[in-house]
């Protein structure tokens, strides 16, 4: 049981409750004090920061709009550095030239106005502690600056200092300092803020530099392709120029050549002649020996000529269809009587998947055989000349052989060195090869171009001592094997005089004003059995061509008096196309350009002098024959209803045989309804050509022939094609009464046309058993 | 040391000590110690010392018999005292576990004076090692208050052995057979 305590013990109870109470109350008051106080200093660290904020956020906005790094700085110490709260603040800047800081921009007493500074001070790096931050770019705290001997007293004494580098890229821009005359003022959050703002103001000075550095640059560019532009005018001037000195140059070149190379022909044709009448042995050598010069000559003009040519950019292939194996023989037997000379062996290899036919300028391809060949033949000792075709690759979805020619000799061969100059223009190999040389130097490098000219390449192979394979290749298209297309004739043997061959004697005009060259040809031609007339001008050759009907005339160009593109444009028109004698340009202009006015006045083909004899001979049995077929195949006088000589006669007017392949797949019904409507379309054309004929509305006539000359061709009316080809031509060339007659004739001609067509249809339905009901009346 | 514990312990000896008899002790002690506490206040653990000899003198009590009573008294003033700390706790080990990681974290926090000692919980095969470490000698008090937890929450483990090392003090708790 416990008793009741005492009033003593209570009162003592009390006094210790008391005293607790007290102690407990001083201590709350004591927390309150500190609680106060602690959220004092909480409100004002807050409302510095939002200050500082503040103006960190001004100054970013700001230095947006800022162009001059110098705003930059003063802005930095006026409005951002001062606003900040301090009281003293030099902002630096680096001048790499004198690898020193300038007090650029401040604050206080430093700046009494504006953007002055009491006495800049220029400060080396590495001195004081705002050059050694500047050298470092390491920040400077410095708590007592009296404790640090690099100290340098500006306008402030004693205190502390703080001082942070502006920097951008590893790359000095400035120093920002502040100093405090108070010890130990700048805390840890002072050094920070100015890190901060030194770290925005130096990114924007560095990126003001990079824009003022990529602007100088740009214009340095711009002035530098000012410049380039105008070198480049300056130049395509310059060339131009020198391209026409040297089209000039080869222009003349090739007519002084060719100047020399007319009396050098009528040289060696009389050469020639002279050396089939009886003569003493001695005068045969001299002829012979004066013979070989001149052709020695006439080598190096050809040579000089072509090389001209191609220089002046004028090389024009002439691709027709050609056959390897005859373009070997004929190169055989051309060097047969040298090879034999040399007492060597010339041997052919050919690979056995040549084609039989291939599509090129032969002409061309066997000019660098023979240069070849003719190299090999000096250089080769008395062994032989080996002459290979190889095909070496093929393009089966484009049908093209890649082919490879070359031509080997046994000779000395070449050293490396002088395989590199080989194909260069004038140059010939000096040493071994050298002592037998002749000729310009000019061969291989004509071969290099006529190689180009073929997208193809030459080249040489060879050891030294053992020979040498100089080769050309190139790619060439497959042809089909169709006899007689476009093949050149090609016979090597003696020549049949003409009589015996056509079995009548041709008639030839010659018009020509070089009285060597007359006698030349006349003798020429009449060797071969020609019927010869000689004129000496244009206008003779006009007479003669308009009272006489020749086989062929040859014509050459130029002539005093009127001109053989003249004369021939003459003839053409008086006597008309059709009945006109093929005419033959004679011609020793050996610039391709000369081609296309040549064809265009009408004439069928070029004979180039120097020619040869088998030239003439080729031309004037070809010419005959073509004649001669044309009388076979001429149809019966009731299929044109005109007299007029316009009509080519050669022509076959319908081709069974083409309609018959054309439609050879399709089934009778179809044939039936594709002619039928064949009918329809050329009587339609009918109607409409009469309409363009009553109105003379030769466009009409025009046009009309236009689609007829393609209808036809597709159907084998072919004099009908012929006509309305003619038509359209004469109507192209505005030749309005030519026109007007040819649409008459092939208006009048349709109508057989149409009959013929429908002829065939009734042979087809017949033999299908089928009767054709429908009639159609002839217009 | 916190008041509280001073407080708390005038209360827990209030149930042995007449009244009379403690004011008399107390003034035996006038001059060494401070006599009147507060909750809020911080005393030197020595006042407790001697308040607590003096207290066993005085019944006749082993002092750690007393100081392991004082804890059991403790964790049911703890109890109505912080409610939320035994809030959502499980076990009387989670509670032990809690101790040192949470509660005397916050003792800490909010008082920077204080210095609670650590309690750590290792769990060793199917016993328990529970380590009292503190400055001051009062394991008694700790595994006072180690016993009502475990009872308090109905855990099946026991105190089995004691162990006292230089720098702390170890209890093993094992399960209840």
């Amino acid at each position: 049981m416990k008793q009741q305590p005492t009033i003593k013990t209570l009162t003592r109870q009390l006094e210790r409750e008391r005293t607790a109470r007290k102690e407990a109350e001083h201590l709350l008051e004591e927390k309150s004090i500190a609680l106060f106080a602690s959220n004092s200093n909480l409100q004002q660290l807050n409302a510095n920061k939002e200050a500082s904020l503040h103006v960190l956020g001004s100054f970013a906005i700001a230095i947006t709009t800022m162009v001059d790094e110098i705003d930059v700085v003063w802005y930095l110490a006026k409005e951002v550095v001062a606003k900040l709260g301090f009281i003293d603040c030099v902002v630096y800047m680096h001048d790499a030239d004198s690898g020193a800081i300038v007090q650029t921009a401040a604050i206080a007493e430093k700046n009494p106005n504006g953007r002055q500074i009491v006495n800049p001070l220029r400060i080396p790096l590495g001195e004081g502690i705002t050059g050694t931050v500047a050298l470092t770019m390491e920040t400077e705290l410095i708590h007592d600056v009296t404790d640090d001997p690099r100290y340098i007293s500006d306008v402030m004494e004693g205190g502390s200092e703080v001082c942070v580098p502006l920097a951008h890229a590893g790359q000095l821009i400035g120093v920002l300092d502040c100093e405090h005359p108070e010890k130990n003022h700048f805390t840890d959050a002072d050094l920070y803020i100015l890190k901060t703002v030194a770290s925005y103001a130096s990114a924007k000075i560095a990126e003001r530099r990079a824009h003022s550095d990529a602007l100088s640059k740009a214009q340095a560019l711009e002035g530098r392709v000012h410049q380039l532009t105008q070198l480049k005018n300056e130049l395509e001037i310059a060339k131009e120029k020198s391209e026409e000195t040297s089209a000039l140059k080869s222009k003349f070149v090739a007519t002084i050549s060719h100047e020399i190379r007319t009396p050098l022909t009528g040289i060696l044709g009389s050469l020639d002649l002279l050396l089939d009448e009886n003569l003493t042995s001695h005068a045969k050598t001299l002829v012979s020996m004066a013979r070989s010069s001149g052709q020695m000559l006439q080598t190096l003009l050809n040579d000089v000529i072509d090389f001209a040519r191609t220089e002046a950019g004028h090389l024009q292939l002439e691709p027709t269809i050609f056959n390897v194996r005859d373009l070997l023989a004929s190169i055989q037997t051309f060097w047969h009587p040298h090879i034999d000379a040399h007492d060597l062996e010339l041997n052919i290899n050919l690979d056995f998947s040549i084609a039989a036919q291939y599509w090129g300028d032969v002409g061309r391809l066997r000019q660098i055989i023979n240069n070849y060949v003719s190299n090999a033949l000096k250089y080769a000792k008395s062994s032989k000349i080996v002459i290979s075709i190889k095909h070496i690759a093929s393009d089966d979805t484009n049908h093209l052989h890649r082919l490879k020619f070359s031509v080997r000799d046994f000779g000395p061969g070449i050293s490396p060195v002088e395989q590199e100059k080989l194909f260069k223009v004038f140059s010939r190999l000096s040493s071994s090869r050298h002592d037998q040389g002749d000729g310009a130097g000019l061969g291989l490098a004509i071969c290099s171009q006529l190689a180009q000219a073929m997208d193809g390449e030459v080249g040489v192979t060879s050891t030294f001592g053992e020979g040498a394979e100089f080769w050309f290749e190139s790619n060439f298209k497959m042809v089909e094997n169709l006899e007689g297309i476009n093949r050149p004739v090609l016979e090597t043997q003696n020549l049949l005089a003409l009589p015996e061959v056509l079995g009548r004697t041709p008639r030839v005009l010659v018009a020509e004003d070089v009285q060597t060259n007359q006698t030349l040809i006349r003798l020429t031609l009449e060797k071969f059995g020609c019927n010869v007339t000689i004129v000496n001008n244009g206008i003779e050759a006009v007479e003669s061509a308009s009272k006489h009907a020749y086989d062929v005339i040859f014509m050459d160009i130029a002539m005093p008096v009127m001109d053989g593109i003249t004369a021939t444009k003459r003839i053409i028109k008086l006597v008309g196309h059709a009945a006109a004698s093929p005419i033959f340009a004679l011609t020793a202009h050996g610039m391709d350009e000369d081609h296309s006015e040549i064809t265009q006045a009408g004439m069928l083909g070029i004979v180039t002098k120097p020619f040869k004899p088998k030239d003439l001979y080729n031309v004037v049995q070809q010419c005959c024959k073509n004649a001669d077929l044309s009388k076979l195949a001429e149809p019966p006088k009731q299929e044109t209803v005109s007299n007029n000589t316009l009509v080519n006669n050669a022509t076959k007017s319908f081709d069974e045989d083409q309609i018959s392949a054309l439609l050879n797949e399709l089934d009778h019904a179809s044939k039936d309804m594709l002619i039928t409507q064949t009918i329809q379309d050329l009587r339609a054309a009918h109607g409409t050509l009469k309409n363009g004929l009553e109105h003379s509305d030769i466009d009409v006539i025009g046009a009309e022939a236009h689609k007829l000359q393609s209808l036809c061709g597709t159907f084998g009316l072919l004099h009908l094609q012929k006509l309305a080809e003619q038509t359209n031509t004469v109507w192209k060339r505005h030749h309005i009464k030519d026109c007007q007659k040819y649409g008459v004739l092939l208006e009048g001609s349709l109508g057989s046309g149409i009959q013929a067509l429908a002829t065939y249809q009734q042979s087809l339905n017949q033999i299908e058993g089928k009767e054709s009901n429908d009639v159609y009346p002839c217009p | 040391m916190r008041g509280l514990l001073f407080t708390e312990y005038f209360d827990f000896i209030s149930e042995f000590l007449d009244a009379d008899a403690l004011e008399d002790l107390l003034e035996t002690m006038s001059g060494q110690i401070t006599g009147a506490y507060t909750s809020v206040g911080d005393y030197s653990f020595d006042e407790f010392l001697k308040i607590h000899t003096g207290v066993c003198q005085a019944l006749d009590k082993d002092s750690n018999d007393l100081a392991r009573q004082f804890g059991h008294f403790l964790l049911q003033r703890f109890k109505a005292l912080y409610p939320n700390y035994f809030e959502g706790v499980a076990s009387g080990l989670d509670f032990l576990e809690k101790v040192s990681t949470h509660i005397h974290m916050e003792v800490r926090k909010l008082y920077p004076t204080a210095n609670p000692p650590d309690i750590i919980l290792d769990k060793l095969g199917d016993k328990y090692i529970l380590r009292y470490r503190s400055h001051r000698p009062l394991a008694s008090v700790a595994r006072g208050l180690t016993e009502a937890c475990l009872i308090s929450f109905k855990d099946p483990y026991h105190i089995t052995s004691e162990n006292h090392l230089e720098s702390e003090t170890l209890f093993t708790l094992e399960r209840v057979a």
